[in-house]
């Protein structure tokens, strides 16, 4: 058992309410530089819908992530984008990129006509322009030019998940009063086996020992691209600026201060939390050379439990420090993943092993209305989940390769401790018909109670647990630093900066 | 933990730079440039018209590997596409010019110099014998047909930039085009 520790999230959708502060707290800080405009290391989307770039999800077009061969005896991993010769011959021109219209043209406005305009009949305006070249553009679309189902006929029509499902679910999907939409925030799901890594020419990304951010080496980045299209979520983007790729870095220099990052930082719902995995790097290969539907539960199972005691002598063993292992016990991460099983990791089926996991939408629960405008809560949760307005089917296709039964087992548990705590709280439910729920989900009382707790009532430090870092301590224990500060000279080190 | 093998990696490259350094002073230190003198007349009289040739068009190196003359001039007949055309054609040359004139600019040493190929053989000159076999060869092709091909260079390579243009076209004809775009001007012809 080789115990590796990784800083993992999970992202409750029930909770998000799609407000975009997020994708704004991550561009003021990571990406308000020439070059990076276009980047959204965290956007929001609104499913169903074609996300950022448009299609992402469609792998036919992009070619992200991993396949199996076709041997179910020697099943082998490979990347969808290209073996290593092709990595040479599509060296100069990689077919697969998205294009400045898959994004958008970053703009900005001219503001400075609505000062300088000579006196006339009509009001100035502050024309858009590009911020590529500065000429005056008409903006065709943006990062979230699909919110709220805007322009549905065009864009969520073409979402690629939808192409499996038959003609009445879709049609149920968008028809009025049943409509059924989403909100889906993406970050870079620092993946256990990283397409994007895997596919780099020049060996610029890497993994980070300590906590597993996915991180690219700014010094050996030669700007191939093949990460962009090598990732199947799309999250590493081009810098025509500066001539390399970028990614969400997982607010590493916050993380190592002890803060949480940007985003989960001013998120408005709370719908994110964050904390250790440990898990066993060497089931990675195995698990993910298994049948599509049994991916999640391979990737769970390689997650280990941190409070068992040979777990624990493993990770000292592989160089976990106690202080990891402590938050990784405390992880909440850990209670929703694996303790729970309600959150899901997002498309297991591209295998790169994601982590970062989503606990499914559940709103709008209802699909009846009582006469006098009431809605019986216990009845129609609970009878009719195949019958609500949630598309099961749709959201396992998302979070679970299609594997109907773990959505379901995900939403039970959520509905099970709605009518719990409504027995507890309202009334109107009695207590019988919340054992009931209880009992169909198979969880106890207790279960239930602290479930309502994490999601309901967490402050700051329940849903953070970022686990103490000593980069600084590390170097002072081994090295002197003013021995380190006097060979550090020579070579090609860099300072940070900003603006370019 | 501290990356230990930056520091040596560091340290290597230190080193590499330093043995290069040397490496280039030591080949500076070899080549001495040596100062043409211009042919003989026993040398001028002893002028090979098939070696002439041999080094005019670079079938034969010069000894002290000089470019060769058809890079820049054309003597009558020199192939399929021509020889240079930066340089005069010398194929009268003779005719206009005194053998002593032409081995002054072959030799840099006359009153007439090429400003473009006085400094290209200042440091590879041309050897006595070389410069006899040459004059003689300029010599012998007095009268053959003077053939300027730069249309024909012209024409072919516009012929083989369409030819790679079409290639790599079709080599990367499953390339990704605008995903969005394309989207949008389907659902704007099914509406319409």
């Amino acid at each position: 058992m080789k115990v590796r520790s990784q800083v993992s999230m999970v992202f409750h959708l029930d909770k998000c309410i799609g407000c975009h502060t997020c994708s704004i707290a991550c561009k003021n800080i990571w990406t308000d530089r020439e070059g990076a405009e276009y980047m959204w290391w965290n956007n929001v989307e609104t499913k169903p819908g074609v996300g950022f770039p448009t299609q992402w999800e469609d792998q036919e077009k992009y070619h992200g992530g991993w396949e199996l061969n076709d041997k179910p005896k020697n099943p082998e991993l490979k990347l969808k984008l290209q073996n290593r010769l092709q990595t040479f011959t599509n060296l100069f021109s990689n077919p697969a990129m998205p294009t400045m219209d898959d994004y958008y043209e970053p703009w900005t406005y001219k503001y400075g006509d609505l000062f300088n305009s000579p006196l006339g009949d009509d009001q100035p305006t502050a024309r858009p322009i590009s911020r590529i070249d500065g000429k005056p553009i008409d903006i065709e679309s943006g990062p979230n030019w699909d919110d709220d189902l805007g322009g549905s006929n065009i864009y969520a029509v073409n979402d690629p998940l939808l192409a499996t499902m038959s003609a009445e679910e879709k049609q149920r999907l968008f028809s009025i009063e049943q409509l059924f939409y989403f909100y889906m925030p993406r970050i870079c799901n620092h993946c256990l086996n990283a397409a994007c890594g895997a596919a780099c020419p020049s060996g610029a990304i890497y993994k980070r020992a300590e906590d597993g951010v996915v991180l690219i080496n700014q010094d050996k980045c030669r700007g191939w691209r093949m990460c962009v299209s090598a990732c199947p979520y799309k999250k590493t983007y081009y810098n025509w600026s500066t001539g390399k790729s970028e990614k969400c870095i997982l607010c590493y220099p916050r993380l190592e201060s002890g803060q949480a990052p940007a985003c989960f930082h001013s998120c408005v719902g709370r719908i994110r939390y964050l904390g250790v995995l440990l898990y066993d790097a060497d089931q990675i290969e195995d698990a993910l050379k298994v049948p599509d539907e049994q991916l999640v539960q391979r990737q769970r199972d390689m997650i280990l439990d941190p409070h068992d005691p040979k777990v624990v002598a493993a990770a000292k063993e592989s160089g976990v420090p106690d202080g990891v292992i402590t938050a990784a016990q405390n992880s909440p991460v850990y209670q929703y993943v694996k303790e729970w099983e309600m959150a899901l990791p997002l498309h297991p089926e591209y295998r790169t092993l994601p982590m970062l996991f989503y606990v499914p939408p559940l709103l709008p629960v209802l699909n009846a209305t009582q006469p006098n405008g009431t809605q019986r809560v216990e009845t129609d949760l609970f009878s009719s989940l195949e019958n609500a307005r949630v598309p099961v089917r749709y959201m396992s296709r998302t979070l679970a390769a299609g594997n109907d039964e773990l959505v379901i087992k995900s939403y039970q548990k959520m509905i099970a401790v709605r009518i719990y705590k409504r027995a507890e709280t309202v009334g109107d439910v009695t207590k019988e018909e919340a054992d009931a729920a209880l009992a169909k989900a198979g969880m106890t009382a207790e279960e239930a109670e602290a479930i309502y707790h994490l999601t309901s009532l967490p402050n700051y430090q329940e849903r953070f647990v970022i686990p103490p870092y000593s980069r600084e301590g590390d170097i002072e224990e081994l090295y002197d630093p003013q021995q380190r500060k006097a060979e550090m000279g020579f070579g090609k080190r860099q300072g940070p900066q900003r603006g370019l | 933990m501290i990356n230990r093998s930056y520091i040596l990696k560091e340290r290597i490259y230190l080193l590499v730079i330093v043995c290069f350094t040397f490496l280039l002073f030591g080949c500076g230190a070899a080549s001495e440039i040596e100062t043409a003198q211009p042919a003989s007349a026993e040398a001028i009289a002893n002028g090979n018209i098939e070696n002439g040739r041999k080094l005019f068009m670079g079938y034969v190196h010069l000894e002290h590997e000089g470019p060769p003359c058809m890079g820049c001039h054309s003597v009558g007949e020199n192939g399929l596409l021509g020889g240079g055309a930066l340089g005069p054609n010398l194929t009268n040359i003779s005719t206009e010019r005194s053998d002593d004139e032409i081995i002054g600019v072959l030799s840099n040493t006359g009153t007439v110099i090429s400003p473009v190929m006085q400094p290209i053989y200042k440091t590879d000159p041309l050897t006595e014998q070389e410069q006899a076999d040459l004059l003689a060869f300029i010599k012998a092709s007095v009268g053959e047909p003077e053939t300027d091909r730069e249309l024909l260079v012209f024409g072919i390579s516009i012929l083989g930039t369409i030819g790679a243009a079409i290639m790599f076209g079709f080599i990367y004809r499953n390339r990704l085009r605008s995903v969005r775009r394309a989207m949008v001007n389907k659902a704007e012809k099914e509406l319409l």
